[in-house]
């Protein structure tokens, strides 16, 4: 949003596909048009992001191309004036082919997702889905919840849960509580951040006040349940990730929200051919890029959680800042001129990226207890139906497998309707370990058209 | 599981049906949000039959397919419940077992 408003006041024409209905990405989730929820997103840490969201609706030489998914983006080999890509768009209606000479991704992030047995039972969701109901669709999407994770954004959530009535029977924190603490470990950061953590504060007030339990050094074992969701099994893990089996407790609820932090879309940029680097805390692959948030293809230019997973603040600099580079490179501004612009703006980055840098930190469960929790039995590939066991195995019986691509290729992990999106962190971090070999080494499958399923009569006509 | 209400005007509703039951939502409601709204949480089966629900409800997961048949057209489609606008006269099937390559199965 951020860099279609500073890329059309640059003058350049600009286009937005977004696969939602309306604009606002998952942070500013909107409601549907059909509804008028006075009280959306009043909090403080919103307001800049709203105003944005209303210039955005009310740009008209901006064209929002919604509900509709970039299946595709291939060099265009034609020549044609300065056209240098071509989208194939999976719209509402049909296939589409645009044209443009400069491409911007921002397509965010979406919840890690962390293999445990029992995570794919009906009722365990991820933490932002569980948001995405009360946000843009409001409704209290359970009975009784239970929070589970690393992501201070859990208490967010189950604060916006209990307000608007739904139980929450107890979150959850993996870290010890010192270790929160140090969140406040550099007073000039988290000073320069108060609203988000004013934001996280005001919830573990509301929270505690209304008798909801907040602990820490906490963490999910396992979720059980006939048909869905009935119990969630608790474990106390001590500092270093280790967790005490012998000391678990069943809590009953209908919903888990998991949050153990985020991962990035990088999948259009792979399949670009835009080179990527493995930040296991931040986001999984994420894509590279230079001062002008230009990725390793030319015209291709990338911002937000795809360099690094960050929060809505970054991604709004990041997008701006992206923009001033389209439009360097497209000659509709100089490099001096665009400096002076960028200048404010990156001193704004700098500070907030290093409260980024901190809660990614702060966030990270650590490879100890997610080893742990990835037990023989956990689903590690819920599309073809594969567990840890059945990956371990495969790597006994081929000593010679050490890459994503080939243990795809052998046992059909990430081979199902979610392109590998929700087996890929599990699978690469599952080989690394295993073989001892860095991340790097261990690549990421390969990102093909269509990004997502498409039906087949839409293609054959 | 239950709508806000306070705070929130909507606006008309639709009818459709779900697993053959008639069903009132909102306009604007999403199918996943319908299916929660009346009880239901578990939208299809794997191809081994294990019972599967909505996860990321934000597109990407793909856990919420459902089978939809709408009015503008006569064959059923597989389609992510959270990225589904709940339409008159929509008929939605849950449980249904996914399609795919793999041991074939008797129909439901």
């Amino acid at each position: 949003m951020a860099a279609a408003d500073m890329a059309s006041r640059l003058g350049l024409s600009v286009m937005v596909i977004d696969e939602q209905g309306a604009p606002g990405g998952q942070i500013y989730r909107q409601p549907p048009p059909e509804f008028q929820v006075p009280d959306w997103l009043t909090g403080r840490a919103y307001r800049q992001g709203r105003d944005l969201l209303k210039r955005i609706v009310e740009n008209d030489s901006l064209r929002l191309f919604l509900r509709a998914t970039v299946s595709g983006i291939d060099r265009d080999q034609g020549g044609s004036s300065g056209v240098r890509f071509k989208l194939t768009v999976d719209g509402p209606d049909r296939m589409e082919e645009i044209a443009s000479q400069a491409v911007l991704l921002s397509p965010g992030c979406f919840d890690l997702p962390l293999s445990f047995p029992g995570w794919n039972l009906p009722g365990v969701m991820a933490a932002g889905g569980i948001q995405a109901f009360l946000k843009s669709q409001q409704l209290v999407p359970g009975t009784r919840f239970v929070f589970a994770g690393s992501h201070p954004l859990q208490l967010i959530v189950a604060d916006q849960i209990a307000q608007a009535g739904g139980v929450v029977a107890g979150v959850y924190f993996s870290q010890a509580p010192l270790h929160v603490l140090g969140m406040l470990r550099s007073p000039l950061t988290a000073a320069t951040n108060a609203d988000a953590l004013l934001q996280a504060a005001g919830s573990m007030w509301r929270l505690r006040r209304a008798g909801v339990p907040v602990h820490f050094g906490r963490t999910v074992l396992q979720a059980d349940g006939q048909e869905a969701l009935q119990t969630v099994r608790i474990v106390p893990c001590s500092a270093s990730g280790a967790i005490r089996k012998d000391r678990a407790v069943d809590v009953e609820c209908d919903r888990l929200g998991v949050c153990f932090g985020f991962l990035a879309s990088s999948e259009l940029a792979r399949q670009s051919g835009a080179a990527c680097r493995w930040n296991a805390s931040r986001g999984g692959w994420l894509v590279r890029h230079d001062e002008w948030f230009c990725s390793s293809e030319p015209g291709l230019f990338v911002a937000g959680e795809i360099t690094a997973v960050s929060g809505a603040g970054v991604a709004a600099l990041e997008g701006e800042l992206a923009a001033l580079g389209c439009a360097i490179e497209l000659g509709r501004i100089s490099r001096d001129r665009a400096a002076h612009m960028a200048r404010p703006l990156r001193r704004r980055l700098a500070r907030l990226t290093r409260f980024a840098d901190m809660l990614g930190e702060l966030s990270w469960p650590g490879d100890h207890l997610l080893d742990q929790l990835m037990s023989e039995s956990a689903t590690l590939c819920k599309c073809e139906e594969l567990t840890v066991g059945d990956l371990r195995a495969l790597l006994e019986r081929h000593p010679h497998v050490s890459t994503a691509n080939a243990a795809k290729l052998l046992s059909r992990a990430g081979m199902g309707l979610c392109q590998g999106r929700y087996c890929q962190f599990a699978l690469t971090r599952l080989i690394s370990r295993h073989r001892e070999i860095p991340p790097e080494r261990v690549g990421a499958f390969t990102a093909r058209f269509p990004s997502k399923p498409v039906d087949i009569d839409r293609l054959i006509p | 599981m239950r709508r806000k209400q306070p705070h929130v005007l909507r606006g008309g509703q639709v009818k459709l049906t779900v697993n053959g039951s008639a069903v009132t939502a909102d306009a604007g409601e999403t199918v996943a949000t319908v299916l929660i709204a009346n009880g239901i949480i578990a939208f299809n089966r794997t191809r081994s039959g294990e019972p599967r629900g909505p996860y990321c409800n934000m597109g990407t997961c793909f856990e919420c397919q459902v089978l939809v048949t709408t009015a503008k057209s006569a064959r059923s489609r597989w389609l992510r419940a959270c990225m589904t606008r709940a339409e008159e006269n929509m008929d939605i099937r849950t449980g249904t077992r996914l399609p795919g390559p793999g041991p074939i199965e008797d129909a439901d």
